[in-house]
């Protein structure tokens, strides 16, 4: 199981690599700029949930945020 | 490149929008949106109100022997009330801050038998100041830096941590690693209520993300953070039950590491301006605890509203060292745990919400003001159910 997400996961990793070849001029990202695909536009609620998350599950930590630095909870 | 992206949030996904809607939309932004030097201006304001409602069931919790002989989880029953509020200040050209304060107030945080001398767990609040400084030293190149304190009963923390981001291949791909420190110091209050003075945890990682666009409509990104941690690392007032009818106070060791890789793909469909977006989290530490978590989410617009939905799936192995019951006589040294949030279980999560641009002034934009109101429940196969209420706000100057 545990490799078989591995290998999931390295697959996902490596796409963008193949996919780097394929130069996107800066007219044609207009779609990419709508608040639907900018994380930062939901950020307060992803704090919220990421904390609900990290206090509930043995997961904490990662997301380039480590664990610990709010609850004495050692998730 | 104006960096929108901040360590507050997953940097890989978050450096994704950096990436793409600086370099689409800069010229389009507000006349008024790049400060002069010298010129402090709030560019955004954002304020949300949750309340979260939740039943459970945990070992951890005011588990009790019955007049039957057979003892039975105690309630994990609580409300959590969390207004946050965050700002974004440029002040220059090359230089942004993102300044967050959420705040947790929390009845019954884990109600046991330690209720009975001191208040540790009956009622908990909690304040945090959480600032993402990020300068822009060239063209393609942004340095960040993250610092802020926690502040709550008998706990407090401070954290401190940079990165940096550089874009390459005609800003097609985005490159970010970064450090992070988090020093916490706590009154670890046992079981018993005994109050053994203060005591530290220390945690560092390093983390990096690569971005990249795909196609016109289609970003990924990828990213790793390894934690690792050295301190008082358990919940000092959790407790295991004994099968002599006692409780034994948690331990799980004095140092912990900890991995976890991040995937996200995101799709926009402009026929129908729909928007799509998967996230998938390895997770794996050094108790033995291993994770996969999934995530999709669906963004669908109709005129000026949203309506958005997601799934979250979460699939967790707890620590080898996780139990129900043990002996009395167990050494201090040896690990343990009972806490439910650290048992192995599935939790699944669906919520949705609707959020109305009731100020877009042309484009929507990151600044586009808005209204939302959200609803998700979280349930776990190990007897924890959540149910959670949000409305939030935010406003572009």
């Amino acid at each position: 199981m545990t490799q078989r997400a591995l290998l999931v996961f390295a697959c996902l990793i490596l796409a963008p690599a193949l996919g780097a070849c394929a130069i996107v001029p800066r007219y044609a990202r207009g779609a990419l700029a709508d608040p639907a695909m900018d994380p930062d536009g939901t950020a307060l609620e992803a704090r919220s949930l990421s904390k609900m998350h990290s206090s509930r599950e043995v997961a904490a930590g990662g997301d380039g945020r480590p664990a610990g630095g709010g609850c004495a909870c050692g998730n | 490149m104006r960096a929108l992206g901040g360590l507050a949030v997953a940097p890989a996904a978050s450096l994704t929008f950096a990436l793409t809607f600086a370099l689409a939309s800069g010229a389009a932004l507000p006349s008024g949106a790049v400060a002069q030097d010298g010129e402090w201006e709030v560019e955004n304001a954002r304020f949300r109100f949750a309340v979260f409602q939740q039943e459970g069931r945990g070992v951890q919790s005011q588990w009790r022997t019955q007049e039957d002989g057979v003892s039975r989880r105690g309630s994990e029953h609580a409300w959590i009330f969390q207004p946050i509020g965050s700002f974004r200040l440029r002040q220059d050209r090359n230089a942004v801050h993102n300044v967050a304060i959420p705040v947790d107030i929390v009845t019954a945080a884990s109600t046991d038998g330690l209720d009975a001398v001191t208040s540790e767990s009956r009622e908990n609040e909690a304040a945090s100041l959480d600032v993402v400084s990020s300068i822009r030293t060239s063209e393609h190149t942004t340095v960040h830096i993250h610092w802020g304190g926690h502040l709550e009963e008998y706990f407090g923390s401070g954290t401190l941590g940079t990165a940096i981001e550089t874009s390459f291949a005609e800003d097609n791909a985005t490159l970010r690693v970064g450090v992070e420190t988090i020093q916490d110091v706590f009154d670890p209050i046992q079981p018993d209520g005994r109050d053994i003075g203060l005591v530290q945890r220390q945690t560092w990682s390093v983390h990096g993300a690569l971005s990249q666009l795909l196609s016109p409509t289609t970003v990924v990104s990828g990213g790793y953070t390894f934690t690792g941690q050295i301190g008082v690392l358990e919940t000092t007032y959790n407790s295991v039950p004994t099968f002599d009818g006692d409780r034994v106070g948690d331990y799980l060791g004095r140092t912990r590491g900890r991995h976890t890789f991040t995937a996200n793909v995101r799709q926009a469909i402009e026929e129908t301006r729909t928007f799509l977006s998967l996230d998938y989290r390895f997770y794996v530490d050094s108790f033995d605890a291993l994770a996969h978590t999934a995530r999709l989410t669906v963004t669908q617009y109709l005129g000026d509203l949203w309506l958005r939905a997601h799934y979250r799936l979460h699939d967790q192995q707890g620590p080898s060292f996780w139990t129900d019951r043990i002996v009395g006589d167990i050494p201090p040294w040896q690990r343990r745990t009972g806490d439910s949030d650290l048992e192995s279980f599935t939790a699944h999560e669906v919520g949705g919400s609707v959020r109305w641009f009731f100020d877009r002034r042309g484009a929507l934009t990151a600044s586009s003001s808005f209204a939302q109101l959200s609803y998700l429940y979280y349930g776990r196969s190990n007897s924890l159910e959540s149910h959670v209420g949000a409305f939030d706000l935010g406003f572009g100057f």
